[in-house]
This record gives structure tokens, C-alpha cells and sequence, in this order.
């Protein structure tokens, strides 16, 4: 008697865990796919990027427009630089991880004085990049290379290097006005 | 055999049943599961409209005697220079809320609008924020503090 209850027990059980199976696949669960998360990491990193290059050209000119009164190259370059990457240094971060612009890239910059004017270029330097390559089959040995430094902006899906540039004109040793008679 | 139990034959018999029963049982609504199965596929808002439309305002040179970027820039008159702003986009047929600000808890979600240097583009009420977006200006004159941020509300 005692086995056969306990195989009826066995399948009414079973036939209760096949009902669930028959309930949960009459009514199956919704799920929601979201689709063009990739796109819309492009989409803000390359506007963001555009507005860092437009911050970088204005970061300059306000910088040279400050400058305008100095008379001393060396003076106005080394001012340039200082005021120029501390602006620049300001720029908030806009991925979580990407570094601030402070040493995470070069500029090399390069005036060109002539009379009142001068010519301010701001772009990536030449930085050491070492490929590693197999030299035999036991052995991998690195190639260094100079490259441009960039701005390396790292995404959930998707990574772009980003190079920041400028190049602008401007006055330079004007008369200050506060100080002529 | 003893009284009240169930033979060894209907034993089998009943359990070949049953166990064929679950057999094809499972195969039938394992495919009904297949095709039953429903899924919501939701386009993710890209941004780009908020985004594009900010970075365009802020390269034009048309709205102001020289670019908007460098002029917003130089200029502390922040509520003034989003009038005009607004006078220059006032025939877009968007709906946008514009605001100046000097701080921001999250550039990348897009900073919150709120306080006196705000205007509204179009008509937005009744309508639900589609995107918020912020973009970063160098100020002119500065020290230590030199960004401000416009930023932008799309409503639809």
C-alpha cells in the first residue's frame, strides 16, 4: 500500500511541476532589449570631443588675448604654457575612466613672433610607443616607435583616441594702454 | 499479496504512463515556450538632436559678433546672452530648455537646469524631458574656476 501512494504522490507532484510549466508557457515572461547603447557612447563622445577641441581654441585665445601686453618672447611663452594647460586642465572629466587632460597628453607648442603678431601652434607630441613583436619562437622582444600622443577615451563598448590641436594668431607686445603717458 | 495494495503491473503500467505523459509533454510546450516567447526591443535615445544642436550653437558665429563659445566666454551677462539666444532659435520647431550654469554634478549625465539663467525655446508643457545634455566654456577672465556650462533640456 505504502509504495503505491507514494508513486501516486510522486506523480501528482510531477504533473504539479508540468502544470507550472504549462502555466509559465501560456504566459511568458516579457523581456525588454535595448538596442543603440553603442551608438549613443559614439554619438556623446564625439560631440564631447568637438567641445573639448572648441574649449581648447577659445582656452588659447583668451590666454593670448591676456598676453597681449608682454614684451619678452621667452616670457610669453613660458606664460602661454602655464596658463594655457592649467585652463585646459579644468576641462571635466567626461568618462569615468578617463584621466584629466594634466600629463594624460602632450602639446608641443610652437610661436613664430613677428612684428606685433605671433603665431601660437599647439599640437600632440612625439611619444615613445613600444610594439612587441616575436623575434623567435621563444623570445618576444618590443620595437619602440614615435608616435602622437593622444587622448585615449575608453567606453563600455568601444575606445577612440582623440588628438586635441590648435592653432592660432595674435597680437604681442602692444602698447598697454595702463601704462603709456 | 496483501490487501489494499496496488499490484506490481499497474504499478508499471500507470508509471510508463505517466512518465510518457511528461516525456511528451515537455517536448510540446518546450516549442509552445519558443514561440510564445515575446520580447520588447526599445531603441535607446541616442542624444544626438541635444548634443548636435549645443555644439552648433556654441561654434555659430551668427548669433553673436564673433563665435558664441568665445563670446559667452567673455561676457559674465549670462541670462542677457541666452535671450539672445533664444531670439535666434525661436523659429526652430523644437522645444528646448537653454540655462548657463557654473557648476555641474555630472558632466556626463548632462548637468541639472535649475536657477535664474534658464529660458525656454518653444512650448514645453505637458511634455517630458527626451534628453539633457551639457557642454563645457572656458571663461575669460579667471583664475582657478574657469568653466561654465550650457546646458540644453530637449522636450518632446
Amino acid at each position: 500500500m505504502k509504495r503505491g501512494i507514494i508513486i501516486l504522490l510522486y506523480s501528482v507532484a510531477l504533473l504539479g511541476v508540468l502544470g507550472l510549466i504549462l502555466i509559465s508557457t501560456y504566459d511568458p515572461q516579457n523581456f525588454t532589449v535595448e538596442i543603440g547603447q553603442s551608438q549613443k557612447e559614439i554619438v556623446k563622445v564625439t560631440e564631447i570631443n568637438q567641445n573639448y577641441q572648441n574649449y581648447l581654441i577659445d582656452s588659447a585665445n583668451f590666454v593670448a588675448e591676456e598676453l597681449k601686453y608682454v614684451n619678452n618672447q621667452e616670457e610669453y611663452k613660458t606664460s602661454f604654457v602655464s596658463s594655457f594647460e592649467s585652463r585646459m586642465n579644468q576641462y571635466p572629466e567626461y568618462y569615468e575612466d578617463y584621466l584629466p587632460f594634466e600629463y594624460s597628453v602632450y602639446l608641443d607648442y610652437d610661436f613664430v613672433f613677428t612684428d606685433k603678431k605671433v603665431d601660437i601652434t599647439g599640437s600632440p607630441s612625439y611619444i615613445i610607443d613600444y610594439q612587441e613583436y616575436m623575434a623567435n619562437d621563444d623570445f618576444i622582444d618590443f620595437e619602440e616607435k614615435l608616435i602622437r600622443d593622444y587622448i585615449l577615451v575608453t567606453g563600455v563598448n568601444s575606445e577612440f583616441k582623440f588628438y586635441p590641436y590648435f592653432k592660432i594668431t595674435s597680437d604681442f607686445a602692444l602698447n598697454n594702454p595702463d601704462n603709456s603717458e | 499479496m496483501r490487501k489494499g495494495s496496488i499490484s506490481s503491473m499497474i504499478e508499471i503500467y500507470f508509471g510508463v504512463i505517466i512518465i510518457m505523459f511528461l516525456f511528451f509533454s515537455s517536448i510540446y510546450f518546450a516549442q509552445r515556450s519558443e514561440v510564445n516567447a515575446e520580447a520588447d526591443v526599445v531603441a535607446v535615445n541616442t542624444g544626438f538632436e541635444c548634443y548636435n544642436n549645443l555644439n552648433n550653437i556654441l561654434k555659430s558665429e551668427n548669433i553673436f559678433d564673433s563665435k558664441t563659445s568665445y563670446y559667452l566666454g567673455k561676457s559674465d551677462k549670462d541670462l542677457e546672452n541666452l535671450e539672445s539666444i533664444r531670439s535666434y532659435l525661436v523659429n526652430m520647431n523644437s522645444n528646448y530648455k537653454l540655462s548657463i550654469s557654473e557648476d555641474c554634478e555630472s558632466y556626463i549625465d548632462g548637468c541639472e537646469i535649475e536657477g535664474e539663467n534658464t529660458v525656454i525655446i518653444g512650448d514645453i508643457l505637458g511634455k517630458k524631458v527626451d534628453a539633457k545634455c551639457s557642454l563645457a566654456i572656458t571663461k575669460s577672465n579667471c583664475e582657478e574656476d574657469c568653466v561654465k556650462f550650457l546646458n540644453m533640456e530637449v522636450y518632446k
